[in-house]
């Protein structure tokens, strides 16, 4: 077991944190027998009206901690509190009743929708099971979501999820998790089957709707651009644990751990007095998490990388103003 | 090579689809040139028609999806849209390579890597197996592959994504083509998996002196690697020219709102992004006039009268729009 004590980059100081999370792990059984852990212990926590984003390339963990959350699947270890309650040692029908304070929003508009439902029905479904609300004052509190999301409700009203672009569908999704007034929004990668139009759309109405509705919110994405403009602070991860963990501005005007620097030297811009050549940032891929390298993870890749590296893995520490980095040499 | 004979001449193409709702205009009337050696970034959002156009060129499109096809594909001094199915065979893999975007749904997956390799080199270039095999290892170790030899007997679901994406540019440059058509080549990689492949189509095709299409909605990626740049919206080409001025001052307000809309890494966080309201036309019953009209914030009375057409505005640059920005940065 790693130590207990909380780690540097908690706020256990304030008093408006919604959610805890501490040393999150979870761990899939493979068909051969063999266990991964793609969560590795990761520990963040929110404040009310904040944004955090989680960012990292595929195989990091990003989707599994923003699932574990709502139980999809659960955690394997760790502690999960939401406004001030602990989620874990929870019964079923206790964690039911919890449901409507965080909702989540996942990547593929289309097939998170059911098919055959209505749209109207698709965004009342959570009111139903809610129980307690008359048919009449449900079907309004839908018709002022559809319209709070940008549809018209006489337009997609009857609607199958089909008939939708998929940008519009994303907007169901989100009328769907909003129904229930939640006080967090986690949302799974919610832009990238978009096209970048409809992407910027949907950004413009996960703030408005943030502002609106007073949410806070957990952002998993893989898009670098995306997850700074929509994010107030941001956690890198890579192979199941947080690397970097910043206010926005900062992570991305200074980023101290050399794998966050690698990203965001990856990322093609189209300003046009950016360098014409694209280099190649950082050589060779994620190892697999099967085998993860001993010390730090990102070592086997990290042009900085000195035996230290392989021998002690790197705890988060703080560099700055609410500025934490997981790294034996940072870039200061 | 001059501008008057073009590697690849593309006039009025057309390539109208079959679908269930009715006829899609695809490709809907797009003239181009491409010299050798040069790199052309070919943009636009899903359903744009950017794809089925790199379809159209290397004739990847059954009959019974291409209802209508029109115009000239001018190539090496054929038509090949006039060409019958066994010269194309000579065209393709050999002349005009082509990549994918998803590599795993392009590979054989019951074939090791290798003998997918040799099987170009063989067909097109007449090798014989044991000189194939040998060149399949150095294409394998040219395109960045390590130990090369051992991974010619690998599967493609042993290799990540982005070793996979490695064999295929392996194998289309087997046979030395003349034009490359990279068709979204790095949309399903991770952004650091992303700047190697790009690395490496730069580099190989600095050393071939081969003409390079790439395919794709991401202007970064455009930005950084294309000479020229087009930009397609609803089956045609609204606005084409050099990277640099396209990027810096689009003509065409839908090249401009297009580059508003994608949020930057050198803006401040909660920067309000520029977003374009409703979405492409459905190409079955397209506007009438200007196809972007609808969407277009510019739009007056005529451009939903008249299509505007796509025309010369000097030092390479052409666009299709009856009321364009004015240069800013001239």
């Amino acid at each position: 077991m790693r130590d207990e004590v909380r780690p540097a980059h908690l706020r256990g100081d304030r008093a408006d944190i919604v959610l805890s999370v501490h040393n999150l792990t979870k761990t899939f059984g493979t068909p051969s027998g063999a266990q991964v852990q793609a969560v590795a212990g990761v520990s963040f926590d929110i404040a009310a009206g904040e944004t955090l984003g989680l960012v990292g390339e595929s195989g990091c963990g990003k989707t599994t901690v923003g699932r574990a959350l709502i139980h999809l699947p659960p955690p394997s270890s760790g502690e999960v509190v939401l406004e001030g309650r602990p989620m874990s040692g929870l019964s079923a029908a206790e964690l039911r009743a919890l449901r409507p304070r965080l909702q989540m929003v996942f990547q593929d508009p289309i097939s998170s929708l059911n098919p055959k439902h209505s749209i109207a029905d698709i965004v009342e479904a959570p009111l139903v099971v809610l129980g307690g609300i008359d048919r009449r004052r449900r079907q309004e509190q839908v018709r002022e979501m559809l319209t709070a999301v940008g549809l018209d409700p006489d337009i997609v009203w009857n609607r199958r999820p089909h008939e939708l672009s998929g940008g519009q569908c994303q907007r169901v999704s989100i009328a769907r998790a909003l129904i229930l007034r939640p006080r967090l929004l986690i949302c799974d990668e919610p832009v990238s089957s978009l096209d970048v139009s409809v992407q910027a759309q949907i950004l413009n109405l996960l703030e408005d709707a943030k502002q609106r509705f007073g949410l806070t919110m957990l952002f998993v994405a893989h898009d670098l651009a995306v997850v700074k403009n929509i994010s107030d602070r941001v956690a890198v991860m890579y192979l199941g644990r947080i690397c970097e963990i910043a206010p926005s501005a900062q992570l991305y005007g200074r980023a101290a751990h050399p794998y966050t620097a690698a990203l965001l030297a990856s990322v093609p811009d189209p300003a046009p007095q950016a360098k014409r050549r694209i280099g190649r940032a950082i050589e060779g891929e994620i190892p697999s998490p099967l085998d993860p390298p001993s010390g730090c993870r990102f070592r086997t890749r990290c042009p900085k990388a000195a035996p230290v590296c392989a021998a002690d893995e790197p705890v988060l520490r703080p560099i700055g103003p609410d500025h934490f980095v997981a790294c034996h040499f940072p870039n200061l | 090579m001059n501008i008057a004979d073009p590697l690849l001449s593309l006039r009025d193409l057309k390539s109208y689809l079959r679908t269930p709702r009715g006829l899609v205009r695809a490709v809907d009337g797009v003239t181009l040139d491409l010299a050798a050696g040069r790199t052309l970034g070919l943009v636009g959002e899903s359903g744009c028609g950017k794809s089925v156009l790199a379809r159209s060129i290397l004739g990847l499109l059954p009959d019974a999806i291409l209802q209508k096809a029109g115009g000239e594909i001018r190539f090496g001094g054929r038509d090949l849209r006039r060409s019958t199915e066994a010269e194309l065979r000579k065209v393709r893999g050999r002349e005009i390579a082509m990549i994918f975007q998803d590599p795993m749904t392009s590979l054989n997956p019951v074939l090791k890597v290798g003998p997918q390799i040799e099987q170009a080199l063989r067909l097109h270039l007449g090798l014989r197996r044991t000189e194939a095999r040998e060149r399949a290892v150095d294409l394998l170790d040219q395109v960045g592959i390590p130990a090369a030899r051992q991974r010619a007997v690998s599967y493609p679901h042993e290799l990540s994504g982005g070793m996979r994406q490695r064999v295929m540019i392996a194998i289309a440059l087997a046979c030395d083509p003349k034009l490359l058509i990279a068709d979204e080549p790095t949309t399903a990689l991770d952004v650091t998996v992303q700047a190697q492949i790009l690395d490496l189509l730069q580099e190989q095709q600095a050393r071939r002196g081969m003409a390079l299409i790439l395919i794709t909605h991401n202007l970064g990626v455009v930005a950084g690697m294309a000479d020229e740049v087009a930009v397609m919206y609803a089956g045609r080409i609204v606005e084409h020219g050099p990277t640099a001025a396209l990027l810096a001052d689009p003509r065409m307000p839908y090249t401009a709102a297009l580059l508003r809309s994608a949020p930057r890494l050198s803006d401040p966080p909660h920067t309000r992004l520029e977003a374009i309201t409703g979405r492409p036309p459905v190409l079955v019953d397209p506007p009438a006039g200007c196809r972007f009209a609808p969407r277009c914030a510019r739009s007056r009375e005529d451009c939903r009268r008249e299509p505007p057409e796509i025309e010369e505005a000097g030092t390479g640059r052409r666009f299709a729009c009856w009321h364009p920005l004015e240069l800013a940065h001239a």
